[in-house]
């Protein structure tokens, strides 16, 4: 499907002056469900304008002459659009190529597959199709092309961006860990890694540091998910089926140097240069905040022009209004807003810090915070919607009040005076969703596919607006209360024969470690291994890991063991269980275990108490599990064993307040 | 004699019956009319009749400014249709009455060609402080009241005829919210004003206006603040006069006729004069005009 | 005019133009406008057109959309209005030899007219004959007195600055520089130069003073007022002039103007016709007037702390009211800023003020 070959400026390019970039179509991950259910993640609006459109047009203003579209999802759609978009006009700058394989589930596939349909022809930029940016590219392509001719086997030039742990400008799975050697930009250490307070140590292996003169070690970076690439990036992905995502293939890389004979190299963005991959709620969140602040310029809404349509007028207070909107007298726009063209808003209504479509109905009396409207929505009078996002032509009957990280797909009709905060889809889908409307239901996410791409579950209902903190504490508690509340509640999936097989190597893998003393972190790369091999979701390998600890001491002397095998696979703990709903899991582990077997009982105590000193357990998790507990007869054993430190929790805990008295 | 009282009463007929013609029109429209009636044989009678006809509209109590105005771009009309068909009188009368028709339509189209020049400046969001009853300002605030824009209007009452009530009475009715305040509230809202916008009675050859007491005041003040003073105001009210100061605008201008013969130290002036340096802007038919654009205006039509 | 004809299709060239624009391939206004005028040349060579309003109708769409397209470089619409008067003016001299009418047309509305009684709605549908190659050809001569333009500015550098003068400049501007390069030639100066960092590029300009030998300082923005006593002389470059006689012009011009009118320092500005817009200020808000371009200059993307709590604007543009200027120097001439509008309506046909 290629177009425009008749662009006589391009023919007459060399073929190694033409810059290509290939543009990822697809996020391979369920982060904006359900919004995805019938859009491809591409083509979802951010600030009134479809991701890929962004990303285009940033892609043609940095100097890309030619763009391979990798569609695997939703192939139609994105076909159409691009057909009916400036990009395959004539005179576009652009010369677009649509490829489509749609048996792809991961980056790692579509790589492969580009490397058997053998198109790129030299270096390549490659990018999600989710991309926000204003980067200009040819600096980086001419460091990269620089280093090339130092380090033949250079395949990739990764490129960051500077913000500092919890900066609003990033998502709370992007926080990494990187070396890099100060002369060559060479990355040496590549870790991803949570900014909890938890986790206060790093573990650099000393060859790094010792062979160098100088690295430089950052944590304030983020990965932009832009990366110039060499040839030789395809080959490598087929030549490692296991490379699933970008990810994999820096660690491959990084592991592996010399047998893959392949490096890496960093590209640190200057502070007026802008790139975000939009890839989870919150990013979506941020992104659009970063546009409407402008830090994406020329990427604003109102310069961004595809010639149908109509102009925005920038207004005072970050205020973008496109032409024609109808504010009634009483009404209130302020901070932060994009309003779309041909939307109404009525009597006594107030926008703030929000995003709202075309041709939108926003009835009286609305309040609107934080949300995003998108096109064609009809809220009706009284209604007020806070941290939400209403997918395209959904229906908001009056008075209803949305709140809290709340989404409505496409076309949902949300019930008069409905109170929600959880995500609805306009039609039941194959499960039986609960009904709460004509067309509203309420989504359950499916485990087994909610594995996303960086390997951190991004399950928690609320997670669009989980790094609130900055902007207010109040909302913040209350954020986190819900989402534990919500988490727990779910019930883990059926455990299926490849979580079984993923088990046993779990389980395999411990006990040689431990025999051998292997070092920690290599134990976590096999089972991340194996874990993308049974395509085990994030949730049950942390329930897993703990499973097969705990259930790895001989029956004999199971305390003893269990004392030592704790303080040995720390790290590994440490590694999974790093936030409140890994906490969940563990703790479901620790009941399921105990369930089972009658020895662990005496362990519960021990287990509970090394975990929470250790910080990896929480002490309000572990006081909400007992109460659980209590309600559930058939754990009433294990609720038994544990009150001792629970009560011990308590105690503690009364003493402390007494103390900050 | 009669003739003359018959205009005079045309002149305020049309005035009492249609609130919506400024007295500018009115006056053109009288003598068009007195054109018609009259049975003169050359243009020098013609031209004698008709400087009386206008000294008897002159007569009246209606603003003088804008009478002045008209019936001075009446009479070049009249001079600038005969030089261009200089045959027969009967046959020069008769394109008059024809291209007097044309000419009078073009006038009465002015209000609205002023009002869409002037609605890019009126901004949603925005508060306009006017002063007094201007029909050209009522109609260019209702255009860009359809037009969506959110803005507030702060009327002066404007004494001592009080027009500005029946200013804050037609907004009202137009449904755009507006507060009729005291004159000598003036400088207390022009610092929440983001603009002013008056009509004018007459636009002077300097580029100043002629307008109901107080627009000089208002202009000193918006100067002050450093708020931007509009005038919209309809091309046929460009006067050849040239004010020096306000005891330099004639006599006429300023008392209405009934009041010429009192002691006229004990009477107010009904108008001030606004020296151009005040105005930011002029909103003509003729586009958008600076006022040194004013004389240049007037030199083309009467060189 | 007509709001259908920006249905039309647009030349691909065209577009391809304002990619190359966006993507930074063109430097400096002068550079834009004398693109823009080559492709509408270009355009009226390739197009076929039966009559002068479909020319027109073709000039006005392809102007429209740039103007749209390009909304910070006034220069490319003024391109189109210019054009267009080429084409009514060729245009009514192709006519008047057909019709022999003497009558000389004023596009100019004017109470004369509203008496004279001359329709002011004129036909372009007529053919004239070798309409073409007239307008051609007068775009040609424009395009040369678009070239010289710079160079026609300079040549007055040396009645406006005199010996041991200090003069204070801002930011970049090809005219400054090439003015003040062409006065150091005859003469001895200081100039000093107002850095208007980051968006002005003042140190350019500057060390392309030094190497001409000019004795060159480079100041702060903050320095402005402080400085401003000892300047004799303002000459500054602008981005627009307005239809008023106002400039729209780089961030700190507004300052250094008023520093000048405190200290009574004549304020020039040096502005090649093109760059006269028949463009009213009418707020602050007001579409296409004021560029806001990401705010790095202001706060750092990285200070994070402060990201989500502090609004930060960076605009790029000053408006400076006419009042505060001395003269505006045109490859004509001097002119005030009260005149501005009698050049515009030589230069603009009234009804393509908006395109």
């Amino acid at each position: 499907m290629s177009r425009g070959k008749s662009n006589k400026d391009l023919e007459s390019l060399k073929t190694e002056d033409v810059v290509q970039a290939v543009v990822v179509a697809d996020n391979f991950s369920d982060a904006f469900v359900p919004m995805t259910n019938d859009v491809p993640s591409c083509l979802l609006p951010l600030v009134n304008t479809c991701l890929l459109d962004h990303t285009l047009e940033w892609l043609s203003n940095a100097g890309v002459q030619e763009v391979f579209l990798f569609c695997t999802r939703q192939v139609e759609k994105v076909r159409e659009h691009v057909k009916n978009s400036k990009w395959s006009s004539e005179a576009s700058p652009l010369l677009l190529n649509v490829i489509v394989s749609e048996t792809c589930l991961t980056l790692g596939d579509a790589m492969r597959d580009l490397d058997a349909k053998a198109l790129i022809r030299g270096d390549f930029i490659l990018v999600m199709g989710d991309t926000v940016a204003n980067v200009n590219l040819s600096p980086i392509l001419e460091k990269h092309r620089r280093l090339q001719k130092t380090d033949k086997g250079l395949a990739m030039t990764v490129v960051y961006k500077y913000a500092g742990p919890s900066h609003p400008g990033r998502a709370p799975q992007d926080d990494i860990l990187v070396a890099v050697d100060k002369k060559t930009s060479k990355i040496l250490f590549h870790q991803k890694r949570v900014s909890s307070p938890d986790q206060k140590k790093v573990h650099i292996p000393m060859e790094i540091i010792m062979d160098l003169p100088s690295i430089d070690i950052y944590n304030d970076l983020v990965d932009t998910h832009v990366s110039v690439c060499s040839a030789s990036v395809l080959p490598l992905f087929s030549d490692n089926f296991d490379f699933q995502t970008c990810e994999d293939f820096i660690k491959g890389l990084l592991m592996n140097e010399e047998i893959l004979a392949s490096s890496l190299a960093a590209y640190f963005l200057s502070d007026s240069e802008y790139a975000a991959s939009v890839n989870s709620w919150p990013m979506y969140r941020n992104v659009t905040q970063n546009m409407i602040h402008r830090w994406t310029y020329p990427l604003v809404p109102d310069m961004l022009i595809s010639d149908n349509e109509k102009p925005y007028q920038y207004l005072k207070g970050n205020v973008y209004k496109q032409h024609p909107v109808t504010l009634s007298r009483s009404s209130i726009i302020q901070d932060d807003c994009v309003i779309g063209g041909g939307s109404k808003v009525g009597e006594g209504s107030s926008i703030t810090r929000s995003v709202v479509g075309r041709n939108c109905q926003i009835g009286n009396g609305v309040k609107i915070e934080d949300s995003f409207v998108w096109d064609g929505c009809i809220i009706e009078d009284k209604c007020s919607i806070i941290r939400t996002v209403v997918g395209c032509n959904c229906i908001v009957r009056q008075g209803a009040s949305l709140s809290q990280g709340c989404i409505l797909g496409q076309g949902v009709q949300c019930p008069a005076k409905f109170e929600c905060s959880q995500r609805l889809q306009s039609s039941p889908g194959d499960e039986d969703f609960e009904r709460i409307g004509d067309a509203a239901y309420i989504v359950k996410l499916d485990d087994d596919e909610s594995d996303s791409e960086d390997g951190r579950a991004p399950q928690i209902w609320n997670e669009l607006f989980s790094n609130e903190n900055f902007d207010d504490e109040v909302d913040a508690d209350s954020d986190v209360s819900s989402e534990l509340s919500d988490a727990s509640d779910r019930t883990m999936s059926p455990v299926l024969d490849d979580t079984n097989l993923f088990y046993n190597e779990v389980v395999d893998s411990l006990k040689r470690g431990f025999e051998d003393k292997l070092h920690c972190d290599n134990l976590v790369l096999e089972i991340n291994s194996s874990r993308y091999a049974y395509n085990v979701s994030m949730r049950e390998v942390n329930l897993l890991v703990v499973k097969a600890i705990l259930n790895l001491p001989e029956s004999d002397s199971y305390l003893t063991q269990l004392w030592q095998m704790l303080t040995y696979f720390m790290p590994i703990l440490k590694n999974y269980i790093k936030n409140p709903v890994a906490q969940i899991d563990c703790l479901q582990a620790l009941k399921e275990v105990a369930g089972a077997e009658s020895e662990m009982l005496s362990g519960v105590v021990k287990f509970l108490k090394v975990l929470y000193d250790q910080d990896i357990l929480s002490e309000e998790l572990i006081l909400k599990w007992h109460s659980d507990l209590k309600t559930d007869p058939e754990s009433k054993d294990l609720c038994r064993v544990a009150a001792p430190f629970i009560k011990w929790l308590e105690e503690a805990e009364e003493e402390s307040e007494e103390e900050s008295e | 004699m009669d003739v003359q009282a018959e205009v005079a009463e045309y002149f305020c007929q049309i005035l009492r019956e249609d609130h919506d013609v400024s007295a500018g029109i009115a006056a053109i429209r009288t003598l068009l009319y007195f054109l018609e009636k009259d049975n003169s044989k050359t243009l020098q009678e013609l031209d004698n009749k008709l400087s009386k006809a206008i000294a008897s509209m002159r007569q009246t109590d209606y603003p003088i400014t804008a009478i002045t105005s008209a019936t001075e771009l009446f009479r070049r009309f009249i001079t600038l249709t005969s030089l261009l068909d200089n045959q027969s009188f009967d046959k020069c009368k008769e394109s008059m009455l024809s291209r007097g028709q044309l000419f009078l339509n073009k006038l009465k189209e002015a209000r609205d060609k002023v009002g869409k020049m002037a609605g890019p400046f009126i901004v949603d969001g925005c508060k306009i402080l006017t002063h007094s009853k201007s029909r050209v300002v009522l109609q260019t605030m209702k255009e860009a009241a359809k037009a969506n824009k959110r803005f507030t209007v702060y009327v002066t009452c404007s004494s001592p005829d009080e027009s500005g009530r029946l200013m804050c009475k037609e907004l009202d009715a137009a449904n755009i919210p507006c507060t009729l305040i005291l004159d000598s509230t003036m400088g207390y809202v022009m610092e929440q004003v983001d603009m002013v916008m008056v009509g004018a009675e007459g636009v002077v050859e300097s580029g100043g206006i002629i307008n109901k007491v107080g627009s000089y005041t208002m202009a000193m003040c918006a100067k002050e603040l450093k708020k931007p003073f509009y005038v919209l105001t309809e091309s046929f009210k460009f006067v050849r006069i040239y004010p020096l100061n306000q005891q330099n605008l004639p006599k006429e201008f300023k008392y209405s006729a009934s009041k010429l013969q009192n002691d006229l130290s004990k009477e107010h002036p009904m108008v001030d004069y606004t020296p151009p340096s005040f105005i930011t802007l002029l909103f003509t038919d003729l586009g958008i005009l600076t006022p040194s654009a004013v004389s240049d205006e007037l030199i083309k039509l009467y060189l | 005019m007509k709001a259908d004809s920006s249905k039309e299709e647009v030349h691909p060239c065209f577009l391809r133009f304002v990619t190359d624009v966006k993507q930074g391939k063109y430097s400096g206004s002068s550079e834009i406008t004398s693109k823009t005028l080559d492709l509408l040349k270009q355009l009226i060579a390739d197009g076929e057109f039966s009559n002068a309003q479909g020319m027109m109708d073709t000039i006005r769409a392809h102007g429209r959309y740039l103007h749209k397209a390009l909304p910070l470089h006034a220069s490319v619409g003024n391109m189109a209005r210019r054009v267009l008067k080429i084409v009514r003016e060729e245009y009514a001299a192709g006519s008047k030899i057909i019709k022999n009418k003497s009558e000389e047309i004023d596009p100019q509305e004017s109470l004369h007219k509203i008496i004279t009684s001359v329709e002011s709605g004129e036909d372009y549908s007529s053919h004239v004959p070798d309409l073409k190659s007239g307008v051609l050809e007068h775009i040609s001569e424009f395009e040369m007195e678009l070239e010289t333009s710079i160079d026609n500015i300079a040549q007055q550098a040396q009645e406006h600055i005199h010996s041991n003068e200090i003069i204070l400049t801002l930011g970049m501007s090809h005219v400054v520089e090439s003015f003040l390069r062409k006065a150091a030639a005859h003469r001895k100066f200081d100039v000093i130069v107002v850095d208007c960092g980051p968006i002005g590029k003042g140190q350019q300009l500057a060390v392309s003073l030094a190497k001409s030998k000019i004795n060159t300082t480079i100041i702060g923005d903050r320095a402005i007022v402080g400085i401003m006593s000892r300047v004799n002389k303002v000459i500054i470059g602008t981005h627009t002039v307005m239809a008023n006689g106002g400039l729209r012009a780089l961030r700190s011009c507004h300052a250094v103007a008023l520093a000048a009118k405190h200290c009574s320092v004549p304020v020039f500005v040096l502005a090649p016709l093109y760059k006269l817009t028949p463009q009213y200020l009418c707020s602050y808000d007001q579409d296409g007037f004021n560029s806001y371009i990401a705010p790095d200059g202001v706060l750092d993307f990285s200070d994070h702390p402060t990201l989500s709590q502090i609004k930060r604007y960076c605009p790029v543009f000053d408006y400076v009211p006419p009042e505060l200027i001395t003269l505006f120097i045109s490859n004509t001439g001097g002119h005030a800023p009260s005149y501005v509008y009698r050049l515009l309506s030589e230069l603009y046909h009234p009804d393509d003020y908006e395109i």
